[in-house]
């Protein structure tokens, strides 16, 4: 399911999306759905809010939303809201900021977020925030850039971003740049294509983007570009895969490539499917 | 997938791996096939167990063959008690080989902490001892961190034994961010500040400056301590610093990091800091000092001039406002 977001977005950007079989894509993802109302990864498989939040996302790029049951879905993603504000991914209790994230994102997107506690969901995820000022999985984990957007992502989503320090999360986060203008997704780590979306998302939404260098960024991302296949690698002359490509583009659209697609900086998909269903998340600015 | 270098390959043998592709596919959608069948009909068994095992081994980040694994244990736990520390240590196995082939994969460290909470007794020495190989292999993987969160809560293991492990850790690589940032989690509990300007204890304070003297200037061009300094001295304003014993501490840190900026007069890591503790002791005194200061940034760090003209023309609105306030 993540594998056909990833895919059915980058197509959108580059304004192909009708070449992908819609009929079939929309039938799996029915087929997917559980009596409880989450979905799979795929057919058979347990249901979880990873791929609840990808199938949700996908049926926004259709404009298909009344292909499944939403209701259902509202109900699964309410259940699994914890006392404390956080969310479990599934049943079996694994606790994790991603998942609010993706709770608050799949509701917002059903135009249902009346449907949760929203200031236990956003007091869990300040409870993550570090002395760095960025977030982590759960409350004394280290920070990561992955989990920053997530975070940073639920509060715009929630309209609670005044709770962030900007200022310290945003030097946090233009320190991933590296020589290379790729960027890491904690200090001293590698570069990773995939960052460019995570970061650069993450400095777009609390309005510090200037920060880093877009050029160098753009030239990285333009050489994770595997020339046989068309594809991104997650760092020049690797393989190249359907997750650093959407990625990849993503990143390229955050800076301004005039041949794709604007694309959400919350959200991950095109602005103009975001605003179709008249989403506004919140964004800081200097 | 991550760091896979993409090789150069002839036709011939692009023909043979995609051969070999196309028969590990068709094994895996046999034995998925083969579980889900077992599982509609209720057998959770020992051969589920085995089967999801072996699809787990090549790739463990399957959830539902964990969460079938799961039911399994449950129902052992119901049907045949006196078996259920067996059917542990066969999942304790199992997760420690999945994280060995992927030591980053959140479903098999979420299941090793789920297996804890089915039983009555932990042998918490043997789950310290995986994080400790764990974190020998990659001292920054944050599963594996968190992972030893999780047991030093069950375990109920001092917060104090906990700071002194992240010592260790610092003390053998001051690169660590993982290990300062787990500080900074632990000493605020165990030795809270008594005034509103700082975030820890006098003596403790001193301390720990000692430790990031030692890190920065062994290397200053590693990030991890600059971070972590700036959190532990920068937690009040201007005001409320007067006569505190923090101003003084934040005076003495100038000095080592003005030293550190002679010998070391290209580094950013030096520059910033001499910039932001000019700022913190007397923003307005220090003003063309600390603007001099920004241009060198922007000259030896040019990726993130733009963060450096923000902090620029910030530092010069505080010091108006000063101004305003200190004539009216």
């Amino acid at each position: 399911m993540n594998g056909i977001y990833w895919s059915l977005t980058a197509m959108d950007l580059m304004g192909k999306l009708g070449e992908m079989d819609r009929d079939g894509i929309i039938l799996f993802i029915k087929q997917c759905q559980h009596e409880n109302g989450g979905i799979g990864a795929s057919v058979d498989h347990d249901p979880h809010l990873l791929y609840t939040l990808s199938a949700v996302q996908i049926l926004c790029l259709y404009d298909a939303l009344d292909a499944i049951d939403c209701e259902k879905i509202v109900n699964y993603v309410k259940k699994l809201q914890n006392d404390d504000g956080s969310f479990c991914g599934d049943q079996w209790g694994e606790v994790d900021t991603r998942f609010s994230m993706c709770a608050v994102a799949c509701l917002a997107l059903l135009g249902r977020l009346d449907a949760i506690n929203i200031d236990n969901a956003v007091n869990f995820v300040i409870s993550c925030m570090n002395f760095d000022g960025g977030f982590g999985c759960r409350p004394g984990s280290e920070s990561h850039s992955g989990q920053v957007y997530c975070c940073v992502g639920m509060l715009s989503i929630t309209g609670h971003l005044h709770l962030i320090k900007a200022d310290s999360l945003g030097w946090w986060l233009c320190e991933r740049q590296l020589p290379s203008g790729g960027l890491n997704g904690r200090p001293e780590k590698l570069p990773d294509v995939c960052y460019s979306w995570w970061v650069v998302a993450s400095l777009r939404i609390i309005g510090r983007v200037d920060w880093l260098d877009k050029n160098q960024l753009r030239k990285f991302i333009m050489a994770c570009q595997d020339v046989e296949t068309g594809g991104f690698s997650d760092r020049p002359n690797d393989m190249p895969d359907p997750f650093h490509t959407l990625f990849g583009l993503a990143g390229l659209s955050l800076l301004g490539e005039s041949s794709l697609k604007t694309i959400n900086p919350v959200f991950c998909m095109p602005q103009q499917v975001i605003s179709r269903l008249k989403i506004q998340p919140q964004m800081l600015s200097l | 997938m991550h760091g896979r270098l993409k090789v150069r390959t002839t036709a011939e043998q692009q023909e043979i791996k995609a051969k070999e592709r196309a028969k590990k596919l068709v094994m895996y959608k046999t034995a998925m096939n083969l579980i889900f069948s077992k599982r509609k009909s209720g057998e959770l068994d020992d051969e589920i167990l085995k089967m999801t095992g072996q699809v787990l081994t090549e790739n463990p980040d399957i959830s539902t063959l964990w969460n079938i694994r799961k039911e399994t244990i449950l129902k052992t736990k119901e049907t045949m008690p006196d078996r259920v520390d067996d059917y542990v240590s066969n999942e304790l196995a199992l997760t420690e080989q999945c994280i060995r082939v992927n030591p980053k994969s959140y479903n098999s460290w979420f299941h090793r902490s789920w297996i804890l909470d089915q039983v009555s007794i932990v042998d918490f020495k043997n789950e310290f001892l995986l994080c400790d190989k764990c974190l020998e292999l990659d001292e920054r993987n944050f599963h594996c961190w968190d992972y030893r969160r999780i047991i030093v809560q069950k375990s109920k293991t001092s917060l104090e034994n906990e700071l002194e492990f992240s010592t260790n850790k610092i003390k053998k690589n001051f690169s660590n961010y993982s290990s300062w940032h787990y500080r900074s989690e632990l000493l605020p509990r165990i030795y809270p500040s008594s005034s509103d300007q700082s975030i820890l204890d006098d003596q403790k304070l001193a301390e720990e400056c000692n430790l990031i003297q030692n890190a920065i200037f062994t290397d200053p061009n590693d990030q991890s301590a600059w971070f972590y300094q700036r959190w532990l001295l920068f937690n009040s304003d201007e005001k409320s610093l007067k006569n505190s014993s923090l101003l003084s501490t934040l005076n003495n840190e100038l000095e080592s990091c003005q030293q550190l900026h002679d010998l070391e007069p290209d580094n950013k890591w030096v520059k910033l800091q001499v910039c932001e503790l000019l700022r913190r002791i007397n923003g307005l005194g220090n003003e063309t000092e600390i603007l001099q200061l920004i241009q060198q940034l922007i000259k030896v760090d040019p990726l993130r001039q733009g963060y450096y003209t923000y902090l620029g023309s910030k530092i010069v609105e505080e010091n108006q406002k000063k101004k305003i306030s200190e004539s009216s």
